[in-house]
């Protein structure tokens, strides 16, 4: 056998592909994506006394993964702990994400929540879909509202119309209303009437907060079938825009 | 006239071009011969049609490689002017001051033809045909030098650098002007002297001189301040004089404030005729009226400006990546409603909201009008290349017409991108190149932050802890107090703290640099210039925001930096209340003209030197961009007479000015011949001041300039990587249908 005839079609199809692959990148020799990245900032989780505040983090540099791939964010892949119960670790992050404030019950906690928002701060909350860690979304968001009015009396809970920008500001969203996702892929229409909640202070928006099930769903990646197919890169366009948004906002 | 050569670059442009050349052809010769042996060697059976197809295709990836290593560069030579005619153009000089005899009947005309006759033979040997003009407020040919000597009446001003200029068009061999050296316009010398010395064609003087006495003279022609200045902030204020000395001399200038002297000066004149500027900078104080007096000699003006407690401020704000620094931009700004913030997104960050307002923008505009309803454009996080020249022009013209422009980065990658361009001509700093060390090690360890952002498997699992340290602002050693002070109280608090800054390489000379980083050898933080009519600042921090969320929510630091940082770049609003003097030269019994900018008809009143009051009669001459009522009336005796204008809030305007026999002008002077002058740009020229015969040579030939060079890479092309990729793959299928793979 000729030494050429190891050369299979396979690799001979790859060589290709990989030609083809590389042709974009050297068309754009020196000018890569990069290049236009602010300064960076990190992605982090709000550390409450809720027993699942970490669920689904491990997750978390798959979606900072495709923040730097779909934007220019110059996002830290790390995602961080932000104790509520430590005031200068929250401020480190402009925004953060949490399954729930509903959970800080102690005096500290609140006041640095009330005090990290006052600043200029930016939570967002979305609750997993799990029975397990969210058995009632009825309760929890009422945990939530409960929260904001008690802890920030000058902010408003007000629903979010489907015209409202954090549907298109990056990502054109197909259906303007919040993309929800369910546990073992079984529709649930209570949870489903539930749009997204803003948390605001006179004009500017503070928070989010949903029952949408996003970091479900990109960390259900690697279980296809269970959700449809695209829902983990639809639950991550969704938080891009939700960040964007909040990065364009006056604090 | 340009014409296009070709240079090795990159690692080869030092290189000799043999040396280069040979090691190229070297290397392409070793790869030709390389691509034939292979396939030579290449197993299989091989038509020679095939095989000749193959090692072409090979070939030429090599050379297109090997293209890519010497790395040309398009060098675009810009020739000198072209080489002058043999023609000889005379000039001379037929204004008032060249006619006016002295006591023995002379003439500096007379003076100078004389010299200048016996020059002409010899300038007749050296070129092929003399040109004969006159000029005095205008330029005249003339058939000869008699014809130009005596035809026609002799001018009220003298032209000078404008009939220079204009012969010089016509790119004569040489160029002869019989003057007496006293351009009478407020045209430059200084700037027609660059102009000559780039033209390279020799001009001579012929001094034209006699013995009259000199006078002088001197006129407040004009102050400005702006009409509206905030409260404890500092504007500018300036002063015009137009004086004509016999001599070089000092002028003394005052300005009083309210009634106090608050800054002098003396001023420079030149002997002849000077438009001297005297722009002082003013503290503004608390609000209320500000009455600014200048006074020179027997002359005073006086304007008014109104010190208010706040007005709106339009800020545009242009966002080249995205980051954090917006939304608390925004919100510092937003805090006080007289900031209106209008903000563009660069296109290519992909982000769309909802305008809230129909004055939304597309992109920065790349006219300067369009900017001009914004008091200050605000520059975050920009790259060279989203900017096209023509937005960094319009960017230039309009600081340059009063605006002011904030360019944000914290990012020396991003600002390294500047270095050369027109935006860093207009900025305070000189931006680190990718060269320069201190750049380096910035890089350096941008780059082991982002290779640093792995994360280990414990982190995957219990998350990571961000450890960012925030470092203060520090105010520059021995930097002089200002109200650009006033930016950083003197509590720690209130010191501004940032992540991360880009290296520059200096401020520039008369800079003003009004923060520094603390620890080190100190980098330039915020640092401001004034740019034509505006102010240009540099903040080469990131926008501060990680400080907003480190301070309690009840300070307002954050807020109180942002808000007098843009109002201390703020261009100042209008003109306030000033009278100007239309007529140059007051004289008895003839009409005086005085004009004010106010928006309604104002009251005009002389006051005679015995205190006698006139009222005066207004007339609107407005045009669409700027309110002026006129108003005259002819001086009944000499003296010092004053003029004032009252708008309808009661707010005045004055000037003094004295009254004389007859009407002074600059010609009738008698101001001695400015030999010096003359005899400077002469020289500066390649020419000479020709007081006998022998001082005129032959014009020696123009020293050839080397060219001006514009290099381009050529390679870096995006369609020359696409055909060496095509040629590559295509020599794959061509090797796969031959069976080679």
């Amino acid at each position: 056998m000729s030494h050429h005839t190891h050369f299979s079609r396979r690799r001979f199809l790859q060589a290709m592909l990989a030609g083809a692959a590389l042709a974009p990148g050297l068309a754009v020799f020196g000018a890569g994506f990069n290049r236009l990245r602010g300064d960076r900032v990190g992605w982090a989780r709000l550390k409450t006394p809720h027993p699942w505040w970490r669920r689904h983090a491990t997750a978390d540099p798959i979606l900072t993964r495709f923040f730097r791939d779909e934007t220019t964010l110059n996002i830290d892949p790390i995602w961080y702990v932000a104790d509520a119960d430590n005031l200068s670790e929250l401020c480190r992050y402009p925004l953060l994400f949490s399954q729930g404030v509903g959970a800080i019950v102690g005096e500290t906690g609140r006041s640095n929540i009330a005090e990290y928002i006052r600043r200029g701060g930016f939570i967002l909350v979305d609750a997993c879909h799990d029975s397990g860690v969210t058995p009632d979304f009825d309760e929890f968001l009422r945990q939530q509202f409960a929260f904001y009015s008690m802890v920030l009396p000058e902010a408003k809970i007000v629903p979010l119309p489907p015209t409202h920008d954090v549907y298109r500001c990056h990502f054109e969203m197909p259906n303007p209303r919040p993309l929800h996702t369910y546990m073992a892929g079984i529709y649930d229409a209570k949870k489903e009437a539930h749009g997204l909640y803003g948390v605001m202070i006179g004009s500017r928006m503070a928070g989010i907060i949903g029952v949408c099930g996003w970091q479900c769903g990109w960390d259900h990646v690697e279980y296809p079938g269970v959700q449809p197919a695209g829902t983990d890169v639809l639950c991550m366009r969704m938080v891009v825009n939700i960040y964007i948004y909040a990065m364009m906002q006056g604090a | 006239m340009t014409h296009i050569e070709w240079q090795f670059g990159g690692w080869l442009h030092d290189w000799p071009t043999p040396a280069a050349t040979t090691l190229i052809v070297t290397l392409g010769v070793a790869g030709m011969i390389y691509v034939v042996w292979f396939y030579r060697r290449a197993p299989g059976e091989l038509t020679p049609r095939a095989r000749r197809w193959l090692v072409g295709l090979r070939a030429a990836v090599v050379l297109l490689l090997l293209l890519c290593l010497a790395n040309p560069e398009r060098v675009e030579k810009t020739e000198p002017p072209k080489k002058p005619s043999h023609t000889l153009t005379v000039l001379v000089d037929r204004s008032a001051s060249m006619s006016t005899p002295d006591h023995r009947g002379g003439t500096r005309l007379a003076a100078a033809g004389r010299r200048w006759k016996q020059a002409e033979p010899a300038a007749k040997q050296y070129f092929s045909s003399i040109n004969y003009r006159r000029f005095a407020n205008d330029m005249q040919s003339a058939s000869s030098l008699d014809d130009a000597v005596n035809t026609g009446a002799p001018g009220s001003e003298t032209h000078l650098f404008a009939a220079l200029r204009q012969t010089l068009a016509e790119n004569p061999a040489a160029v002869v002007c019989l003057t007496d050296g006293l351009d009478t316009t407020v045209d430059d010398a200084a700037k027609f002297s660059a102009e000559a010395v780039a033209r390279g064609v020799p001009i001579y003087f012929v001094p034209g001189e006699n013995h009259l006495l000199p006078g002088a003279s001197l006129e407040l022609r004009e102050v400005k301040a702006p009409a509206r200045v905030l409260r404890q902030t500092q504007f500018t204020a300036t002063a015009v004089i137009e004086t004509v000395v016999a001599q070089d001399q000092e002028q003394p200038v005052e300005l009083w404030v309210n009634g106090k002297k608050t800054a002098s000066t003396r001023l420079t004149a030149r002997a002849g005729h000077n438009t001297l500027s005297w722009p002082v900078t003013v503290d503004s104080g608390e609000p209320g009226a500000l009455t600014l007096e200048f006074r020179a000699g027997d002359q005073l003006a006086s304007c008014v400006a109104d010190v208010v407690e706040s007005k709106t401020m339009e800020v545009l704000y242009y966002q080249g990546a995205l980051q954090w620094g917006y939304r608390f931009l925004r919100g510092a700004l937003e805090s006080d409603p007289s900031f209106r913030l209008t903000a563009i997104l660069n296109p290519a960050l992909q982000v769309q909201l909802t305008a809230a307002n129909n004055a939304a923008l597309a992109d920065l505009p790349e006219d300067a009008t369009e900017l001009r309803r914004f008091q200050i454009v605000v520059l975050a996080h920009v790259f060279a290349d989203q900017l096209t020249p023509r937005q960094q022009q319009a960017l230039v013209d309009y600081v340059r017409g009063g605006g002011g422009v904030l360019f944000i980065s914290p990012d020396s990658q991003a600002t390294e991108g500047f270095s050369g361009t027109a935006l860093e001509q207009m900025l305070p700093v000189v931006f680190a190149t990718r060269n320069d060390p201190a750049n380096a090690a910035v890089q350096q360890m941008q780059f082991q932050l982002s290779v640093n952002a792995a994360q280990s498997g414990d982190e995957m699992l219990a998350g990571g802890s961000q450890a960012i340290t925030l470092k203060p602002f520090a105010r520059p050693a021995g930097a002089p107090h200002s109200p650009a002070n006033n930016l950083f109280a003197t509590n720690s608090e209130a010191l501004p703290q940032f992540a991360a800054n880009a290296k520059v390489r200096a401020a520039k000379p008369g800079a003003e640099t009004l923060a520094v980083s603390g620890e080190g050898a100190p980098d330039v933080l915020l640092a401001r210039q004034r740019f034509g009519n505006g102010f240009a600042a540099a903040l080469t921090t990131d926008l501060l925001w990680r400080w907003k969320l480190s301070l309690p929510s009840n300070s307002h630091a954050v807020e109180k930096f942002w808000q007098q940082l843009l109002l201390s770049l703020a261009p100042a609003s209008g003109e306030g209340l000033c009278v100007v003097k239309l007529t140059p030269s007051a004289a008895m019994n003839t009409p005086v003209l005085f004009s004010a900018n106010t928006e309604n008809a104002p009251v005009f009143e002389a006051v005679s030197p015995g205190g006698t009051r006139q009222r005066m009669t207004v007339s609107d001459a407005s045009t669409a961009d700027h309110p002026a009522w006129v108003a005259g009336f002819a001086p009944t005796t000499t003296g010092r007479w004053e003029v004032c204008a009252t708008d309808a809030a009661g707010r005045q305007a004055r000037v003094a000015f004295p009254v004389g026999q007859k009407p002074v002008s600059a010609e009738l002077l008698n101001l001695p011949a400015d030999v010096a002058g003359m005899k400077q740009l002469a020289e500066s020229t390649g020419g000479a001041l020709v007081q006998d015969a022998a001082d005129f040579q032959m014009p020696m030939e123009t020293k050839a300039r080397p060219p001006m060079k514009t290099p381009e890479p050529l390679w870096n092309s995006g369609g020359l990587l696409v055909v060496m990729l095509g040629l590559y793959a295509t020599e794959l299928i061509a090797r796969r249908r031959w069976k080679l793979l």
